[in-house]
């Protein structure tokens, strides 16, 4: 069911686990010349000292993570020291698996008030096609819900394993060169604020819609399907900002690289020689491109390590995100339909139903825009590595084999952030996305108008 | 090669799979090769071709002598509201008869040619791969088992749908039923060659994968590894990659087929169905459910075929990432690198993949795009529907 990747099929994992145990760092001792990294390293210059757990680790995304801890999306991992997770207390695991429980029981109480008379309240328009449409919307969503939750509850232990390894490798940066990855990760506090207000304003305005007094089971149907929608929904910028985690890291050790391309190198060397002027003898770029052996292999190792965070986050969320899609797509064709309906009605607009198709085209506009600009950027900063390099390539004769190393390996092997392999995300999935719902658009309204033209002149029974 | 890779119970049934996948096809005359045991070379016998070509005419024959199954009550109902789904089942019981006698013909045809790639699938396992313990490879095993299970899958389905739907039970009727399973049953098999052989394949390169990973480990634990290892795994593996292109080209035009007329029955029944049910306005019964299972079998049948070609390409691609770990390792030995250095380029210029007949490449993006343009189809048939009421 899986795709498997060579680390969860290879046997030879646990010797991987240590695989460069004559690898000591070299640079333990901040020197002056390590300075290659620019964004942040004025703010922690020097390895803090440790204080053992005390420094809560991802703090960047603290706000989302204990949302999907406490809704049972993501195990309560406890953290071992600065740079470990373990797993779960056994009352925590119970706690997640219960929520898991609940959540499951209550979708089969759903599907079962979906599939009875009990729900018909929330059901109501001039066509049937409308009710068809929403109907399967309210199935999607709790199917993609419910995929959610059981594919978290099976990737607990790759969610912990990719987790360790990107505290492994931030460690392994601020051991050697001293810098702090952390970077703000407002956009998914504002997301979340974001999302909990779309939902509770689709709420208001559906029990607003709803006509006669509401039975309970349609209450807790609507709250259930606002807290599905709105789980899933985090899910999808906590993928997004596992990603922004990982783009930060390639983003990196580019930066580090950049600081050896030709470009780079020809202006230290136009600076450098104004200022060492008359003194001929020193060459400012010679100390630089002396570490060039040692860094490129950091930096080679640190590819490969986020490569393959990279592709392990792909493969915990790539079912998740298919769904999520398929979700999303059909959503955005409905209400675009529903939205046609009403502008082109004559005399009947129900600001109501506009506002439900608007609020609901934001949302999941947003969320689009958000996975697909985060997987768009992260691909592309994992490409940028060997571009960057061919750029060093120019620079130094003597280095050329080294960097040959790498880009022979890194010829015609883009990486792709897909969606179980049936298509890449990135910017190009808004545009396909897009055509798609403009398509199947056509076919509805197409339906609509043969359904239209039947009522106004109804053909004979055939016999 | 069909012995099982280990004394475990999953290895054992993969092994008797693969046995009766041997056995089957001899007795449907859809495996026109003898074994000579002690060459252990497969031997093309013209006596088993007449009599595969003979039976298998025979039952093409009888099923088209012996067709009663268009006259079931149900499928009648449907034609009689929709005179398309009529026109469209008769296109497609032509394409399936002439799927089935091309795809037989050209196996006989291109019979050669299959023994040439099985012989040297044999000689690899024997002189290279016997020694590499392929228990592990726990793939290999499922993706046999659901090929397997697939095909029996499907001879039971059709056997339910015929059984269920038709209300005359004659001589005439049973004596077409046979002849029409045991032609299923032949086509699938000689379907299944093709996924047996990607399979095979499949475990060839997740060994070679296996024994690069090892290589890393020793060269990161500073132990020296001889470089003329990586240049026998490259040989391997352009030998695997030469085998694959060969059996892609030797059998494009059956898969080819075999996934159309997969894919068209899958519509089709799919349209009938909502014809069926919500058109007509019959109620869930037992007819419908028949005829549900029927398309579930079929859909996971096709997903298959398009999913072991996609193992064994994701595996080839594995290659690539598992040779980028030698990046990383210092000092390493001049002509291991150069080694090394050979092997990516030749894996970033050419790669394990299914292409057909020059059409797509067999992989999960093309399924997808299948699936898609399947569905609209779909829509389109409604829509034609729609405008009959």
């Amino acid at each position: 069911m899986s795709p498997n990747t060579w680390i969860v099929e290879m046997p030879a994992q646990k010797t991987r686990s240590q695989p460069y145990p004559r690898r000591v760092s070299p640079y333990r001792t901040a020197s002056i010349n390590r300075d290659a990294f620019t964004r942040d390293s004025t703010a922690v210059p020097e390895p803090v000292p440790l204080r053992n757990h005390d420094y809560p680790v991802f703090e960047d995304i603290r706000t989302i993570l204990s949302v999907l801890k406490a809704s049972g999306l993501m195990p309560i991992y406890e953290q071992v020291s600065n740079y470990e997770v373990g797993p779960p207390t056994k009352t925590n695991e119970f706690y997640s698996f219960f929520v898991r429980g609940a959540v499951h029981a209550l979708t089969i109480f759903n599907v079962y008030s979906l599939f009875t008379p009990i729900s018909a309240q929330l059901f109501y328009s001039y066509r049937e096609t409308d009710n068809v449409n929403q109907w399967i919307e309210l199935l999607l969503c709790i199917l993609t819900y419910t995929l959610t939750v059981f594919v978290c509850a099976r990737n607990t232990k790759s969610m912990l394993r990719i987790m360790n390894e990107i505290l492994q490798l931030d460690e392994e940066i601020r051991r050697q060169f001293g810098a702090n990855l952390n970077q703000n990760f407002g956009f998914s506090v504002k997301f979340l604020v974001g999302i909990a207000a779309c939902q509770t304003y689709i709420i208001v305005l559906k029990i607003y819609a709803v006509q006669g007094v509401i039975t309970p089971t349609s209450y807790i149907l609507l709250a259930f399907y606002a807290v599905q929608n709105g789980l899933t929904a985090t899910y999808i910028v906590f993928a997004s900002a596992l990603l922004r985690i990982v783009y930060i890291r390639f983003h990196f050790i580019n930066e580090l690289l950049t600081k050896y391309t030709y470009g780079q190198q020809n202006k230290r060397k136009g600076g450098g020689g104004r200022r060492a002027r008359g003194n001929n003898n020193i060459n400012p770029n010679a100390a630089i491109m002396e570490h060039f052996p040692e860094d490129s292999l950091f930096i080679y190792r640190m590819h490969n390590k986020l490569l393959r965070i990279y592709k392990g986050i792909n493969d915990c969320c790539n079912l998740i995100l298919v769904s999520f899609l398929g979700y999303s797509f059909y959503t955005v064709t409905t209400n675009c339909y529903n939205l046609f309906v009403q502008i082109t009605a004559k005399g009947m607009v129900s600001p109501n139903i506009l506002q439900w198709c608007f609020a609901w085209l934001c949302l999941h506009f947003s969320l689009l825009a958000l996975l697909s600009r985060s997987c768009g950027l992260t691909t592309k900063e994992a490409n940028a590595t060997a571009q960057i390099l061919a750029r060093v390539y120019a620079k130094c004769r003597e280095y050329q084999n080294i960097i040959d190393k790498f880009l022979t390996k890194s010829i015609k092997q883009e990486v792709q952030f897909t969606a179980y392999g049936f298509f890449a995300i990135d910017n190009s999935t808004l545009f396909k996305i897009f055509s798609a719902v403009t398509t199947y658009l056509v076919i509805l309204i197409q339906f609509k108008q043969l359904e239209d033209s039947k009522t106004d002149d109804p053909v004979p029974e055939q016999t | 090669m069909f012995r099982p890779s280990g004394s475990g119970f999953r290895q054992k049934l993969t092994g008797l799979t693969l046995k009766g996948a041997l056995y089957g096809s001899w007795i449907l005359g859809v495996f026109p090769f003898t074994y000579d045991s002690w060459t252990r070379r497969l031997h093309r016998s013209k006596w088993l071709i007449a009599y595969g070509l003979v039976l298998n005419a025979g039952f093409i024959l009888l099923v088209v002598t012996n067709d009663t199954e268009s006259e079931t009550p149900m499928k009648m109902e449907v034609f009689h509201r929709n005179a398309l789904a009529e026109q469209i089942n008769s296109i497609h019981d032509i394409q399936f008869l002439s799927m089935v006698s091309m795809m037989l013909l050209r196996g006989f045809w291109k019979s050669g040619h299959i023994e040439k790639i099985l012989n040297e699938l044999q000689d690899l396992q024997y002189r290279h791969f016997r020694h590499y313990s392929s228990e592990e490879c726990r793939s290999f095993d499922r993706f046999v088992l659901y090929k397997g299970a697939s095909v029996v899958l499907e001879i039971i389905s059709m056997l339910v749908l015929e059984l269920g739907m038709s209300p005359i039970l004659s001589n005439q009727f049973f004596i077409g039923l046979t002849s029409l399973c045991l032609m299923i049953l032949a086509v699938l098999l000689g379907a299944s060659h093709f996924h047996l052989a990607v399979v095979f394949i499949y475990r060839y390169v997740w060994t070679v994968n296996r024994e690069l990973l090892r290589l890393v480990n020793q060269l990161a634990n500073g132990e020296t590894v001889e470089s003329e290892r990586i240049d026998y795994l490259l040989n391997l593996y352009h030998h695997l990659l030469e085998l694959s292109n060969q059996l892609a080209s030797i059998y494009d035009y059956q898969m080819v087929l075999v996934m159309a007329s997969f894919q068209i029955a899958n519509i089709l029944a799919i349209y009938f169905f909502i014809i069926y049910t919500i058109s007509l306005n019959n109620k869930l019964d037992f007819n419908v459910l028949i005829f549900l299972q029927a398309v579930v079998i079929n859909i996971f049948d096709f997903w298959l075929n398009i999913e072991v070609c996609d193992l064994a390409e994701r595996t080839g691609r594995q290659t690539s990432s598992i040779l980028k770990l030698f990046d990383d390792i210092e000092h390493l030995d001049k002509k291991i690198e150069r080694s090394i250095a050979d092997f990516a380029l030749f894996c970033s210029h050419r790669r394990l993949r299914f292409h057909h007949c020059g059409l797509f490449y067999v992989n999960y993006e093309m399924g997808f795009r299948m699936a898609i343009t399947s569905f609209l189809y779909l829509l389109f048939l409604l829509q034609f529907d729609f405008w009959n009421l």
